[in-house]
């Protein structure tokens, strides 16, 4: 059975979730975008 | 049961390319979870036009993991799209820093501090409860560690995490991570019937979700699956209880280590560093910028979206990854002992989270 091949990136990962939740979360602060819907 | 194999990196050379290379799976993700949301959406119209017929009332991240598990099971997930499908886990955690936002900072010092409290108890117990079916159901020792990793820590992360460090067997390993995962999927079902029975609060409720589903995604879903605000204490949980991953798995390293049965740890705070799952850093620092006022009420609501954007993929992703049809190729003892295990770590954290409940633990 393969063993999965999931987490070898993990730090990558990680700090790529936060780079684009931080540049997110200031793209809404200054309002260059528009309120976001669910 | 398997787990797919997913790789992460991409024979591609340029950006542009390894993009393509990923983009079938994101989109398969996508349109798996607007599905579910799809769904939700129509089942909700349809119970209000049709009141007398019994259209089931679920969630959209159930029908997300539902669909998911129904087609990973039926039509398999095709090459074309295994890369992108890898890209589940950048999902989960965007959503989980996004939800960081919805945080006072004195909430996470509060709660995390009880949770970090909680969890600490919470491993010890298990720990020793998996060690000790491991040993009563013969399972093979390093099978057994990865277990009580996986079930006492954040399942799949943990066992991926102590794989090489104590240089498990590949079968173990995916043993290891077929049980959480079927645990994790009982847990959808099972939890929240066990928190409606108990009429549990939101918080209550969210913590217990968050201390005893062991894999993130089911965790968060188990938890949302109770309420909106279940789901964030849930991931509050959650992620304290990540926090503990290196500690842990260094000390397995260490012990297998000094049993000559794998590599030393040489540099035991790089090791730590390394398994340290850094979006948490990112979930604070949102949770700080929300505490300082950075955003108005209407950007919070924003963010909170975002992360529920980001969670629909990431759930889906689970549904597919899941196997049920190799359940029962690795032999029934595996599955037994993580049954059992997780049975008896649900009966403790619910009595942990009782009892702080009632010593005055309030929000």
């Amino acid at each position: 059975m393969a063993a999965p091949q999931i987490s070898n990136s993990r730090i990558n990962i990680d700090l790529v979730a936060v780079a684009i939740a931080l540049t997110l979360a200031a793209l809404i602060r200054f309002d260059l975008i528009p309120p976001i819907g669910f | 049961m398997s787990v797919q194999t997913i790789p992460v990196s991409t024979p591609a050379s340029s950006p542009s390319t390894r993009f393509l290379h990923v983009l079938p799976g994101v989109l398969l993700l996508f349109g798996i979870g607007l599905l579910g949301k799809l769904l939700e959406h129509t089942s909700v119209v349809l119970r209000t036009t049709h009141p007398g017929l019994p259209f089931p009332h679920l969630e959209y991240v159930l029908w997300a993991i539902l669909l998911g598990l129904a087609i990973g099971n039926t039509l398999g997930v095709a090459k074309l799209f295994q890369p992108g499908v890898a890209t589940y886990e950048l999902w989960l955690k965007l959503g989980i820093v996004l939800v960081g936002a919805r945080f006072l900072l004195q909430d996470i010092l509060h709660i995390g501090g009880l949770s970090l409290a909680l969890v600490a108890v919470e491993l010890t117990l298990s720990l020793s409860m998996m060690h000790l079916l491991g040993r009563i159901f013969r399972l093979p020792p390093k099978l057994t560690s990865l277990l009580a990793m996986g079930s006492s820590i954040c399942g799949v992360t943990a066992i991926m995490a102590a794989r090489g460090a104590i240089e498990a067997e590949e079968e173990d390993t995916s043993t290891a991570i077929a049980a959480i995962l079927t645990l994790g999927a009982i847990a959808l079902f099972t939890f929240p019937a066990i928190g409606h029975a108990l009429h549990m609060s939101q918080q209550g409720y969210g913590m217990w979700a968050g201390l005893a589903v062991d894999n993130t995604a089911e965790s968060l879903v188990t938890g949302a699956l109770y309420g909106e605000e279940a789901g964030r204490w849930t991931v509050l949980a959650k992620t304290a209880r990540s926090g503990f991953i290196g500690f842990v798995v260094l000390a397995y390293a260490v012990y297998w280590s000094s049993r000559g049965m794998a590599p030393d740890v040489e540099h035991k705070g790089v090791f730590l560093w390394r398994k340290f799952p850094k979006f948490i850093l990112g979930f604070i620092a949102l949770s700080i910028l929300a505490t300082a006022g950075f955003f108005t009420h209407s950007q919070l609501t924003s963010l909170a979206n975002l992360s529920k954007w980001a969670f629909l993929p990431a759930f889906a992703g689970v549904g597919l990854r899941t196997n049920l049809r190799d359940l029962t190729k690795q032999g029934w003892r595996p599955l037994i002992v993580g049954i059992l295990g997780e049975i008896a770590i649900a009966l403790i954290t619910l009595a942990l989270v009782y009892w702080s409940y009632s010593h005055g633990v309030t929000r």
